[in-house]
């Protein structure tokens, strides 16, 4: 996966904000994928690390949240977690609903001084 | 300063699709279709591109970005097709993003083209997250990868408008099970076409050709509601 891409832009993102406000240090992120973005916590943490050295980001708490996927059935308007991918409605097996949560890539917040 | 907290709450694919939105106006106002091929490595997306500007070359403008990871060997090939060919290397990232597409296109006559393919980085998932700004992303897969393969990666295959099922003269020799395959398909993404091809031994071309040609004309149609001639 494009860990590293998403990270830098997380650190883009953060840093840019963080030195309008003349913040010295950026202590914590906070970041939201979802469940189907295929993002590894892990190799999110580890890229985020990469990234941030030389920044104000430079050895910020990471927190990431996963977002569970939720669907609702485009026929019968039921409201499901989806297994894997499909999308096929528990209820009246319609495909292809339409996906509520589950793909966000986001950076939530970020604690600094 | 004292502590702290900012609520950013911003998508970390905006900027990619704020890029990719400039390229598609960009495409528009050349009037040049775009299209995203998208495969894991070696599925043939430059053989498919060869057999392409082979057949069509002489009567459509044709132009192609090549991605890869490193090395031009792909953008000799199309080189040798006297077309307009621009490789970027993405120094080890695993797909192409707007930006970069949006730094290479000032080495391409955009103004003289009517169709211009960039093929991804070889790899059936991440490109499929970054809008390039191009009018439709294009998947192909290769019987020898295996029919389980959109279950699997199902992102390329809700994204694309076409799936190219390449080296359909290898099918003989492979478990691949077209049945399930396409059943699958039909529930990851209704409106997919599907068209079964080989690069090598030119079954399946015209179809693609013919595909190609019609999307280029929509294209047209659509810029110039009326039926205006320029
Ligand atoms: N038998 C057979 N072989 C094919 C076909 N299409 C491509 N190949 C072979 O598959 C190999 C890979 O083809 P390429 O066109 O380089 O694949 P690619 O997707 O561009 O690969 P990358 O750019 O490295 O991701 C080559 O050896 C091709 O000759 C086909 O329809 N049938
Ligand atoms: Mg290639
Ligand atoms: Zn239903």
């Amino acid at each position: 996966m494009h860990e590293l891409a998403l990270a830098r832009e997380a650190v883009r993102l953060v840093a840019r904000d963080a030195a309008r406000r003349g913040c010295r240090q950026v202590t914590k992120v906070k970041l939201r994928f979802g469940e189907l973005t295929a993002v590894l916590p892990e190799a999110m943490s580890m890229a985020f690390t990469c990234a941030s050295r030389g920044t104000l980001l430079e050895g910020a708490q990471l927190d990431i949240t996963t977002v569970p996927a939720r669907a609702r059935c485009s026929c019968c308007g039921v409201e499901f977690q989806p297994e894997e991918w499909l999308l096929l409605c528990p209820r009246c097996h319609t495909p292809g609903a339409r996906l509520l949560s589950g793909r966000e890539m986001e950076v939530v917040s970020y604690e600094g001084k | 300063m004292a502590d702290f907290k900012v609520i950013l709450a911003q998508d970390l694919r905006q900027a990619n699709r704020d890029q990719a939105a400039a390229n598609r106006a960009l495409f528009q106002a050349s009037g040049v279709t775009v299209v995203n091929l998208i495969s894991s490595a070696g599925a043939g997306k430059t053989s498919i591109l060869e057999a392409t500007l082979a057949n069509l070359a002489g009567e459509i403008k044709i132009g192609v970005i090549e991605g890869d990871i490193a090395t031009s060997r792909d953008a000799a090939r199309i080189a040798a097709w006297k077309v307009p060919v621009v490789q970027i290397n993405t120094a080890g990232a695993c797909h192409l993003d707007a930006a970069l597409i949006a730094a290479a296109l000032p080495e391409l006559p955009l103004g003289e083209l009517d169709l211009l393919f960039i093929e991804n980085v070889g790899n059936l998932v991440c490109p499929a997250e970054f809008d390039l700004g191009e009018d439709v992303k294009v998947g192909i897969l290769s019987v020898t990868e295996g029919s389980d393969k959109p279950l699997k990666y199902p992102l390329v295959f809700q994204e694309a408008r076409l799936l190219l099922l390449n080296k359909i003269d290898l099918l003989p020799y492979t478990d691949f099970d077209p049945v399930t395959f396409s059943q699958d398909l039909r529930a990851l993404n209704p409106a997919l076409t599907i068209i079964t091809l080989s690069a090598r031994t030119g079954e399946g071309l015209e179809e693609w050709f013919l595909w190609l040609k019609q999307l280029i004309t929509s294209k047209k149609q659509q810029a110039s509601p009326c039926g205006a001639t320029a």
